[in-house]
């Protein structure tokens, strides 16, 4: 008697534990149908705190929709919301000819600017000393044909700084990043050397140094290692106040990147009346202006053209054209290390946006 | 009396599915590797094993750079922990008083089920800098001679590092199988060795060792599985540069690190990700071997003392 009763016990217990898998199973399969006032935006580890600022803020003023904000890196945002799985992708780096011709159904919508800028640990230059480097320099360090500090180039950029007999070590990423994208489109553009051996990439093949997961784990590498140089995103710059390179424009001035730099670089580079209209290129080294930064770059939205049904493009448009709106105020874009996309582009971007259908 | 027996083959009939799905779960996702690293395999052959150049945006893919980083760090962990556990597992079975051996015994079971990232953080707090400022200073001055110890970047991130770390996730897993390996040997054998004038070293030496020693070779073949597929605590520590270690102090990449950098990543481009679940393949055979292996030799030696020790049955 008392095992025919375990055998009960245990019975019941499996077909209460199958009735929840069931239960479940269908509440999964059902919760396709509930979500339709969700939008995911999914992607790009840099444009996440922007997005969250942007989710929380909408939510606010549109009570019946929910975005949902997730950071998993450009590569993943661009592929994912080329098959559906997420409403919006954010990437940092455009759309290049071959991801166009693997994802035809995908644009590109400028959302916000930022940038790649040079960061050092160099023990005996103070900290409120912005080093001067030419992006040729910096692409040469990173090919490891410059070596050591005391390179006289150093000295002769930096005139009045004490440059110590100490090895340079290259931080890099190690992930793929949109960041690196920007940072190697500006190299390409300044060292023919760079451009014939490694190119631009989200993860190129890189000839020296050491790799670390994520715009934060490179700042902390180099602000952790002497001798060490890096590249970060404004945002990241602004937040951990490590010591930061002006950079040599085109029209041969030493610009540090910022807010008004960075925009400076975005109005100039439209100024010039050959900025794609689809917006596939990087702002870096061909654009005129002395206060131009260098190595600027818009963060994108990508959207697939043809959606499922009115609704959905309709919940997208309205929140896009919420965020290229309302949504370039400072308060938002500034404190997360962004600036306003330049007035001049947006009739461009909604023509963009009309696309999406 | 038929309902009874009806409710028993039901019963038997549930539990055979919970077991059969364990079993299916893992010939699904073996079979899901094969369908994905399939067209990686068709396109660049067996040569993938021995090229050197990870190109993704060329579509040139070998593995030999992180097949290369993955076995160096698993065999420099396996060099240094080798002898440690040696001598933890003598310590344990044959010097340790009584009282302790239980609870050394306990503290070296919980380290082996301490989630890896606390190694790998630890790895990042402690033996990262104290390889940058003493451990590396200190060998570039003395030994910039010998190739494999030259301290080619003096940033504490590296092939060593890594080792390090690694080194104490295996560690608990020989010491223990050593123990165990040690304490079955026969009591009669070692008494005998006494009786007739050894001392206990001598006994270790010329009786215990020799027996527990395939034993505990299986041991250090799991300790190796459970270090070539050390994922987080690596990541963290070895630089992540794609080049072929040729010091001990050099960045380096594993095939896990890889895979765990980039392959949310790789799957924009369906070679790519083929080319990175081919190298989730290699991982994959080369730990199967190994425990399988490892596993065998155990079973053959301890038998059913080892199952004991391992899964804590009856």
């Amino acid at each position: 008697m008392k095992k025919k009763s375990g055998i009960k016990k245990m019975l019941t217990g499996l077909t209460v534990a199958l009735a929840i898998l069931a239960l479940s199973l269908a509440a999964a399969l059902s919760s396709k149908v509930a979500v339709a006032g969700t939008i995911t935006v999914s992607g790009s580890s840099m444009l996440y705190p922007l997005n969250s600022v942007w989710a929380v803020h909408y939510e606010k003023t549109h009570p019946n929709v929910t975005v949902s904000v997730a950071s998993t890196g450009s590569g993943f945002g661009i592929s994912n919301a080329a098959n559906g799985n997420i409403t919006i992708g954010a990437s940092d780096a455009y759309l290049t000819k071959a991801f166009k011709k693997r994802y035809p159904n995908l644009i590109n919508i400028p959302v916000a600017l930022d940038d790649a800028e040079v960061i050092y640990n160099l023990p005996g230059i103070p900290d409120s000393v912005h080093l001067k480097m030419t992006p040729k320099l910096v692409a040469d360090i990173y090919m490891g044909k410059i070596k050591n500090w005391n390179n006289p180039i150093f000295k002769k950029l930096n005139p009045g700084y004490k440059f110590p007999n100490m090895p340079i070590f290259v931080i890099h990423r190690a992930d793929a990043s949109g960041t690196t994208f920007d940072f190697t489109s500006l190299l390409t553009d300044t060292s023919k050397a760079w451009a014939d051996n490694i190119g631009i990439s989200l993860m190129p093949d890189w000839p020296v140094g050491s790799g670390y997961l994520g715009n934060d784990a490179v700042v902390a590498a180099v602000k952790k290692i002497p001798g060490s140089i890096g590249y970060a995103g404004f945002g990241w710059i602004l937040e951990y106040h490590v010591p930061n390179a002006a950079l040599l424009n085109k029209a041969g001035y030493y610009v540090v990147g910022s807010v008004k730099t960075i925009a400076a670089a975005g109005n100039a580079a439209l100024s010039l009346g050959d900025f794609p209209a689809d917006f596939d290129k990087s702002i870096v080294w061909n654009i005129p202006g002395k206060d131009s930064y260098p190595d600027s770059n818009f963060e994108f939205w990508m959207l697939r053209k043809k959606q499922p049904n009115v609704a959905t493009v309709k919940s997208i448009k309205e929140l896009t054209n919420w965020v290229l709106g309302p949504g370039q105020s400072k308060k938002y874009t500034v404190p997360t290390g962004f600036a306003a996309l330049p007035k001049a582009v947006m009739p461009n971007v909604r023509k963009l946006l009309n696309r999406v259908k | 009396m038929f309902t009874l027996k009806y409710k028993d083959d039901l019963f038997r009939f549930i539990l055979s599915v919970f077991v059969l799905s364990v079993i299916s779960i893992f010939l699904i996702a073996v079979a899901i590797i094969l369908y994905y690293s399939y067209p990686a395999i068709m396109k660049y052959g067996i040569s993938f094993l021995w090229v050197k150049e990870w190109n993704p945006p060329k579509e040139i893919f070998g593995a030999l750079t992180f097949i290369a980083g993955t076995l160096a760090v698993t065999f420099i962990a396996l060099i240094f922990a080798i002898p440690l556990s040696f001598g933890i597992g003598i310590f344990l079975q044959e010097y340790c008083p009584h009282f302790l051996r239980g609870i050394f015994t306990v503290i070296i079971e919980i380290l082996a089920g301490i989630p890896s990232v606390i190694f790998g953080v630890w790895g990042v707090l402690v033996v990262v800098p104290w390889l940058r400022t003493t451990v590396e200073p200190f060998f570039d001055k003395h030994f910039s001679y010998i190739p494999f110890l030259r301290v080619s970047e003096n940033i504490g991130y590296g092939i060593l590092a890594a080792s390090i770390v690694v080194m104490f996730m295996i560690l608990p897993i020989i010491a223990s199988i050593t123990k165990d390996s040690l304490a079955s040997v026969p009591k009669i054998a070692k008494d005998g060795a006494l009786a007739m004038g050894a001392t206990q070293l001598d006994v270790i030496k010329d009786v215990s060792l020799p027996y527990a020693l395939n034993g505990i070779y299986g041991g250090i073949v799991l300790g190796f599985g459970r270090a070539v597929g050390e994922t987080i605590a690596v990541v963290l520590l070895i630089g992540n540069q794609a080049i072929i270690p040729k010091s001990l102090f050099s960045v380096g990449y594993t095939i896990s690190s890889l895979l765990a950098n980039t392959f949310t990543f790789a799957v924009i481009n369906p070679i790519y990700a083929s080319a990175e679940v081919e190298l989730a393949l290699i991982l994959l055979l080369i730990s199967l071997i190994v425990n399988i292996i490892g596993r065998n030799i155990l079973d053959r030696v301890i038998g059913g003392k080892f199952n004991r020790s391992q899964f804590g049955g009856g």
